[in-house]
């Protein structure tokens, strides 16, 4: 296993709804290892999403440390919360979250020019990866609403790595899709994992869990069972089952 | 109950609106009361006071029986009266500096039936050395029961103490500059033994209608003045005054309460622009709402009416604070008009005036609030369950980020301001027209309050640093060289101003040997008259005589008539526009005895015309039956009315500001609204707080200086062609009033300054956006 990249101590998150507390996060030590495709799973209100946002540094924890690397972030004022995640981190959502008054290019260069502020290096980088990701030039001028959510979810992920960040966080991003885009969006992860990227992903969709290598399952705010899968190879029947018993056996 | 949840819903929204028609409604009933009411305050009070509709002053010695009777003959005439008075140029001070006055000493118990003598709060009786003086002494001089009271009367120097203030309707305001005095009978006795040729008499008509007073002033001028013997008489000591010039000494009231009421209706078109911006904001904002509504039954016209009367009802609520706002604030103004009008008026609540101000607005609000929501009708329920057709064009993508370079807040603020173009016309507007208000209200200010020989020479034509008029004329030309010999003199020359008749007009003519000595520019069109048979004419007298430049006109000087051509169009609003200009060689063909008795008098930088008046008359002796230092008489008259317009343009600057604050809040909190979700990605991007601050900032500082340089230089460069429209009736074609270059400026970057500070400061509210809304809203 490589060295983690991102690990928490005793990450806790508390919710206070209407003066009840909620904790959804409790106690978690969880260390996500570069190049690794981790997928958090587990039922709703688990607290996935939750885990993914602390994480990635877009929520505070309520108690407990979140270190990248050795740097300690969970303590960090907004501002510079802001200032990691554009430097280091990449997001894809489940609905897409393009700025819709901006072409599906300018949503990419507008992110890149916040990291490099070499205007053409970036629109180059922009250029090559939308072609990567199969999203040709009559796509580039079109403003969101006028493409696919496949291609628009392709397109946001295309903006999540332009900066070239060390963890790619995306957070049920065939949730808004037919099949067909879902595996395009899956298709292009699976890619840029295998090409290095770290990637970490909540699902609760079995097709989109055999992409990852390693499965983490949570059920109220604890890790209840972990799962090493290897690395995706597509109709790895071994793999499946390995999922699969071990979903069974976490009760998904 | 759909309108009231609105109101609740959106409490800032709705006090904003409130607060902007608070403020039309202020401004326009203000405005109104000034501009409608004190007119009948003045004509009634004028009526209860029994006030002349024609006074005439004349010293004894030009006075006869036939004149009185003449004026008892004259038709229309009710009621005349003859009362002896002593009266003569004089000096009087005001906050330490002179002022020349006609003064005239009446006694108390000679007491008159029209217009007597009235005390205005505490007095004391009068004794051998106290004065009853006009209330102006009180309320723009700060003078006080029991002060010392200085007046030279006919060169010489007199004490008294204050022992009362007067009322005075014809006399006694500060632009008419005739005050009148009272003293016990034992003092009056005194001063007409210590001052006998100041013997005069008073002689007051009252007519059937006070109209009336113009003309019977104009025929008893003609009568009486134009005559041969009196002409020959150097500067007699004579007025006739009607009951209208009276009331316009007091016309700052009036200019000051149109300045007002354009204001307001300002005001009240930025209202109705924030108020269809508000709803068109309302119904994107309650789309999903709308549409809920509709699919389950509720009328196209009941959702509409519910709209209709959120809106109209705080239009009605803010109309109604703002009269009652208005009515605290109308004796506060009242009282600063004191200072220019010297009468004490109490504005009480107009309820017609307001109900119908109040009428009006609502109307319009109405209006604009029914054109504001016709979208409705054309509203699917689906659609609007939906959120609403998408708004953006998709048409063009400005600055392509692939194109553009720059700062990223800059360009992303630029690509949101295309692409929000209505809102950012709004805004353009809205700061425009305030700006526009504010700049032309300091120019105003800064033309009659800073500044006022401009203003001043466009009312009263040329206004030297010294007037002079000489009581022998034999020596006009002697005095002339004398003075032109000294070295604090840059130029004297003599300047007369003399009746003529032309073309069966009477007009007021000016005298002079080279009309280029003047100073101040009079000519609009043409050139000044050089030869004997030139003259340049008013615009009002050649629109009369339908003459233009080139044509003959008749000139008669008291017998002897002659054609001269027209070589130019003077503007003047001495005489209404009713003037002549003629070269001394001119007059002297149809008038071969003229010679001067009034001279202007233009100093060296730095020199006191008082000291150069002092001067003179300690080499010649007193030469003068009048001698002003005309800049300070300016300075005097012009300081209390500079104040009232230094209120009122404060007040429009103050509600600018108001109005820049206001809209500013609105468009940015309603922007954030609407993009929070936007901006809580943009967070979740990288971008930090002041980032998208600045973003935010940047998109509506340019709209803000767009709006205020073109109001600005609206105000600045159409101040003049305004005025001209306005004042064309007086005799005024082309007003040149300097408007304050520096001042626009400093407005200009001021306002875009705020705008910027304002915009950061309401975009504060970003930093409360997480990023982790995007996924737990």
């Amino acid at each position: 296993m490589q060295k983690a990249i991102l690990s928490t101590k005793k990450l806790c998150k508390t919710f206070s709804i209407g003066g009840n507390q909620q904790h959804v996060l409790k106690n978690l030590d969880v260390q996500i290892a570069g190049g690794d495709f981790t997928v958090i799973m587990g039922s709703s209100g688990a607290g996935k999403s939750t885990l993914l946002y602390a994480l990635s540094g877009m929520d505070k924890p309520t108690l407990g440390e979140i270190y990248f690397g050795d740097q300690e972030i969970s303590k960090l004022s907004n501002d510079k919360l802001a200032v990691f995640r554009r430097n280091h981190c990449g997001f894809v959502f489940q609905q897409i979250y393009l700025m819709d008054n901006m072409s599906i290019l300018d949503n990419i260069i507008a992110s890149g020019l916040l990291v490099n502020k070499n205007h053409k290096a970036v629109v180059q980088r922009a250029k090559q990866l939308l072609l990567r990701l199969n999203l040709d030039e009559t796509m580039w001028r079109k403003f969101p609403a006028q493409v696919s959510g496949g291609e628009a979810q392709r397109a946001a992920i295309v903006r999540a790595l332009i900066n070239n960040p060390e963890i790619l966080f995306a957070d049920e991003p065939t949730g808004a899709l037919n099949s067909a885009s879902g595996k395009a969006v899956l298709d292009t992860l699976t890619e840029v994992n295998e090409q290095g990227q770290s990637i970490v992903m909540v699902t609760h969709d079995l097709k989109s869990a055999r992409r990852g290598n390693r499965i983490i399952y949570l059920r109220d705010g604890v890790i209840c069972g972990e799962c090493q899968l290897g690395k995706y190879v597509s109709g790895d029947k071994e793999r499946h089952e390995k999922l699969n018993a071990f979903l069974n056996e976490m009760g998904w | 109950m759909l309108a009231a949840a609105n109101i609740r819903k959106n409490k800032s929204q709705a006090g904003s609106l409130l607060l902007f028609v608070l403020i039309a409604v202020l401004f326009l009933n203000i405005g109104l009361v000034l501009l409608l009411n004190f007119d009948k305050f003045f004509d009634t009070r004028a009526e209860q006071r029994h006030t002349p509709h024609l006074t005439i002053l004349q010293k004894a010695e030009y006075t006869n029986e036939d004149q009185l009777d003449w004026l008892k003959r004259y038709p229309g005439v009710k009621e005349t009266e003859k009362l002896a008075v002593l009266a003569d140029y004089g000096e009087y001070f005001m906050h330490g500096s002179k002022n020349v006055a006609s003064i005239i000493f009446q006694n108390t118990n000679g007491s008159s039936s029209m217009n007597p003598f009235m005390l205005v709060g505490e007095s004391l009786p009068l004794e051998d050395n106290s004065i009853y003086v006009p209330y102006m002494m009180k309320a723009a001089g700060d003078y006080r029961l029991g002060d010392d009271y200085r007046l030279n009367f006919d060169g010489q120097e007199l004490h008294f103490t204050i022992a009362g203030f007067t009322e005075e309707i014809t006399f006694g305001a500060l632009m008419s500059d005739l005050y009148r005095f009272y003293v016990s009978d034992r003092a009056f006795a005194a001063l007409s033994a210590q001052f006998p040729d100041s013997q005069s008499y008073l002689q007051t008509v009252r007519m059937e209608e006070s109209r009336l007073g113009t003309q019977a002033q104009l025929d008893y001028e003609k009568a009486f003045y134009h005559t041969e013997e009196m002409k020959n008489i150097s500067s007699p000591f004579v007025f006739a005054l009607s009951y209208n010039a009276a009331k316009e000494a007091r016309s700052t009231v009036s200019i000051t309460a149109m300045l007002i009421t354009a204001f307001a209706i300002i005001m009240l078109f930025v209202s109705l622009i924030v108020i269809h911006f508000g709803i068109v904001n309302n119904i994107d904002e309650s789309m999903t709402n709308i549409g809920a509504l509709k699919a389950i039954g509720y009328k196209n016209s009941q959702i509409m009416l519910s709209i209709v009367l959120q809106f109209s009802s705080i239009a009605l609520a803010g109309g109604l604070i703002g009269i009652a706002v208005s009515q605290l604030m109308l004796p506060i103004l009242a009282t600063i008009m004191e200072s220019q009008s010297a009468l004490i008026w109490k504005p009480g609540l107009d309820a017609a005036l307001a109900f119908k101000s109040l009428l009006f607005i609502i109307l319009l609000v109405l209006a604009v609030s029914l054109w504001a929501v016709k979208r409705i009708f054309k509203l699917h329920p689906l659609i609007a369950l939906r959120g609403g057709l998408h708004t953006h064009s998709f048409k063009r993508n400005m600055l392509l980020l692939e194109q553009t370079r720059g700062p990223l807040p800059f360009i992303l603020a630029m690509k949101q301001l295309v692409q929000s173009k209505k809102q950012a016309v709004m805004v353009i507007v809205i700061i425009a027209a305030m700006s526009f208000a504010s700049v032309a209200g300091m120019s105003v200010y800064y033309n009659i309050g800073v500044k006022p020989d401009v203003f001043l020479s466009m009312i009263a034509g040329e206004n030297a640093d010294a007037a002079l008029v000489l009581k022998d004329r034999s020596r006009t030309d002697n005095v002339v060289r004398n003075l032109q010999q000294r070295p604090e003199v840059r130029k004297a020359f003599g300047y007369q101003h003399i009746s003529l008749v032309s073309e069966n007009i009477d007009v007021s003519g000016f005298i002079t040997k080279d009309f280029e000595q003047r100073e101040v520019n009079m000519l609009f069109e043409g050139r000044y008259p050089k030869h004997d048979n030139e003259v340049a004419v008013g615009y009002t007298f050649a629109v009369s005589a339908g003459k233009e430049i080139g044509d003959a006109v008749m000139v008669n000087a008291g017998g002897q008539e002659k054609e001269f051509i027209i070589t130019g169009f003077i503007q003047s609003m001495s005489s209404g526009g009713l003037n002549m200009m003629m070269t001394y060689d001119g007059i002297l063909t149809i008038k071969p005895d003229f010679t001067f008795d009034q001279i202007c008098v233009y100093l060296a930088s730095g020199t006191d015309a008082t000291a150069l008046i002092q001067s003179v008359k300690a080499a010649e002796g007193n030469i003068f039956s009048y001698a002003v230092n005309t800049k300070e008489l300016i300075r005097t008259q012009f300081s209390q009315i500079g104040d009232i317009f230094a209120v009122v343009a404060a007040g429009m600057l103050a509600v600018t500001l108001l109005v820049v604050l206001l809209i500013l809040y609105m468009v940015i909190k309603t922007m954030i609204l609407r993009k929070k979700r936007e901006l809580g990605l943009q967070k979740a991007l990288g971008f930090t707080t002041f980032q998208l601050m600045n973003q935010t900032a940047f998109h509506y500082t340019p709209i803000i200086l767009i709006g205020t340089l073109l109001g600005s230089l609206g105000g600045y460069f159409s101040l003049n062609p305004i005025l001209s429209l306005f004042m064309r009736g007086a005799g005024i074609v082309k007003t040149n009033l300097p408007a304050p270059t520096a001042w626009t400026i400093i407005t200009c970057i001021a306002l875009t300054c705020l705008a910027y500070l304002v915009s950061m400061l309401i975009s504060w509210r970003i930093r409360k956006i997480s990023p982790y809304s995007l996924i737990s809203e």
